[in-house]
């Protein structure tokens, strides 16, 4: 092992090709004379082999870590970023048509309540019959005086113009042929069908739904829909008048507002009055949302709905089929029932 | 590197030369798919295209390094020469004989460096004999083959000589440490 400076340096020299034709010459002459000198040859080789390796293989860690997790967001840097800024104008103009979609019926259910300005129950009595259109919520029974008070009517200021107008057309399809029974028993006279268009969506009817724990329903709505109204036979299973009590009061306890109401007058009608709003939307949305007593129903395209209570719960019957309908402030799907019974049950109301 | 400009090939080169290892990711990025799909296309898997990629990286930078380069080609050209000439080694290696472009790998003469380093763990136990600052210079001066020079300003020494004194003093501790826990037949 006789590798002193020179001999280092020299071979670093040869391995690097540094050394003229000559040099490499007497190079070579040594190795294959001095064996001790090609040993330390071969060693030195081999080290600096082994820091190459060495040297490569951090490279290769270097690789790993820095390119190889980036390939797929770096490869195509440019193009993805097209994708995110694509992705993201997609994502705003889709929120912004959900949120359009969403915030407009509540704008429109402003109308509808304000249409529904109560008339001072004296002179209620005299009108109903001529101008039925206009008590639209009215329900003296449960109303008390002190409600009816404090309702107070609309303002000009909460109606723009184009509003008011609408209201006005609103006003003219009456029922007439109401049997006038209906109005002294159910005090209820309630009808508004108008095309009120607001940004994308669509109130092109209302109506008017009264309901109790009993499974009753009372329906009035558009002239083409409105018939006799039918009580809705109780079924076996929530025949008990007991129950049917529980019911009531779990009803009550769900809607705040109309517990309060009832609360203050004398519960001679336990019944829910639900303001059934049907919507259509471009988006061709299909859902419902049922917030206390206002039912809004989506891409339902017919007057046909019919809704029933049966053992508390609400539901609703559109051309043979049945779905269950749960409170929801936002859009829920319609939901069929899964209960062959309640289905049967329904279907055979008119 | 991401999000900066994109280096033309004259640009990497001196980068590579400079040391930037970020350029080497680069050549890593622009020649990723053309390489991978040459693997692929060629009875080889994911795994060996991702290997000869790393390779051909490794080996564009030490040849860039050692100034073995003249750019006359594209350093994409020459990047998929390479790439094709290591994936012949190891189809060779691992002795499976295939058609590719024409060529049967079989009868590609053995002309492989004398020495394996197929156990990794070992070389980096080699290189751990030895500290970093010795490690890093050794580097520096064996694989990138950098002259006393530019390894002294690049490592802040005084001048050439301190290099000089400080690599003869390094490869002999290397060498001494080596030879007591390992023989050459270690290695073959």
């Amino acid at each position: 092992m006789n590798l002193d400076h020179s001999n280092i340096e020299e071979i670093d020299a040869y391995l690097r090709g540094q050394l003229n034709p000559e040099e490499v010459a007497v190079f070579e002459q040594k190795l294959n004379s001095d064996p001790g000198f090609a040993e330390a040859f071969k060693n030195q080789k081999l080290l600096s082999e082994l820091i190459k390796e060495n040297a490569r293989l951090e490279l290769k860690a270097y690789l790993n870590t820095h390119a190889k997790t980036k390939v797929i967001s770096s490869n195509n840097w440019l193009r993805s970023k097209v994708f995110a800024i694509a992705a993201t104008i997609t994502i705003l103009i889709g929120s912004f048509v959900v949120f359009q979609y969403y915030s407009s019926p509540k704008l429109e259910q402003k109308i509808a309540i304000e249409t529904s300005n109560p008339v001072p129950e004296t002179k209620r009595k005299e009108s109903s019959i001529e101008r039925p259109d206009v008590n639209i919520l009215e329900a003296p029974e449960v109303f008390a005086e002190k409600d009816i008070e404090e309702m107070p009517p609309p303002t000009m200021d909460e109606l723009d113009f184009k509003d008011i107008e609408l209201l006005a057309d609103a006003a003219s399809p009456l029922m007439e042929d109401k049997p006038e029974s209906m109005k002294d028993d159910e005090d209820l006279n309630y009808n508004i069908a108008r095309e009120i268009k607001s940004k994308d969506t669509f109130l092109y009817a209302t109506a008017l739904t009264m309901l109790d724990a009993e499974g009753n329903n009372n329906s009035y709505g558009f002239n083409r829909t409105t018939g006799k109204t039918k009580s809705a036979q109780y079924p076996v299973s929530a025949s008990n008048s007991n129950q049917a009590k529980a019911l009531e009061d779990t009803k009550k306890t769900a809607d705040s507002s109309s517990e309060k109401k009832e609360k203050l007058s004398k519960p001679v009608a336990n019944k829910t009055k639900y303001t059934v709003e049907y919507w259509t939307s471009p988006v061709n949305f299909k859902g419902y949302r049922l917030t206390n007593t206002t039912l809004q129903l989506y891409g339902l395209n017919s007057y046909t709905c019919k809704l029933f209570t049966v053992n508390g719960n609400l539901y609703l019957r559109n051309q043979g089929k049945v779905y269950v309908l749960s409170p929801c402030v936002d859009a829920c799907p319609y939901h069929l029932e899964a209960d062959p019974d309640i289905i049967q049950f329904i279907l055979k109301q008119n | 590197m991401l999000g900066s400009k994109k280096l033309n090939d004259q640009q990497l080169v001196d980068a590579i030369k400079n040391g930037d290892k970020d350029a080497m990711v680069q050549l890593y990025k622009d020649n990723g798919s053309s390489i991978r799909n040459y693997v692929l296309k060629n009875n080889g898997n994911s795994d060996d295209a991702e290997d000869v990629l790393q390779d051909t990286c490794i080996a564009l930078w030490e040849k860039i390094q050692n100034n073995q380069i003249e750019l006359r080609a594209k350093l994409s050209t020459l990047a998929f020469a390479i790439a094709r000439n290591q994936w012949l080694k190891r189809l060779n290696k691992l002795s499976k004989s295939v058609q590719i472009d024409g060529i049967n790998t079989e009868k590609m003469s053995a002309h492989t460096d004398s020495f394996q380093f197929d156990d990794k763990k070992k070389v980096q136990e080699v290189l751990g004999l030895i500290g970093e600052k010795c490690k890093e210079l050794l580097t520096l001066f064996y694989f990138d083959g950098f002259d006393m020079n530019t390894i002294a300003e690049k490592m802040n020494y005084n001048n050439a000589d301190t290099v000089k004194a400080k690599k003869h003093q390094c490869f002999k501790s290397l060498q001494e440490q080596f030879l007591k826990k390992y023989s050459r037949q270690d290695f073959i």
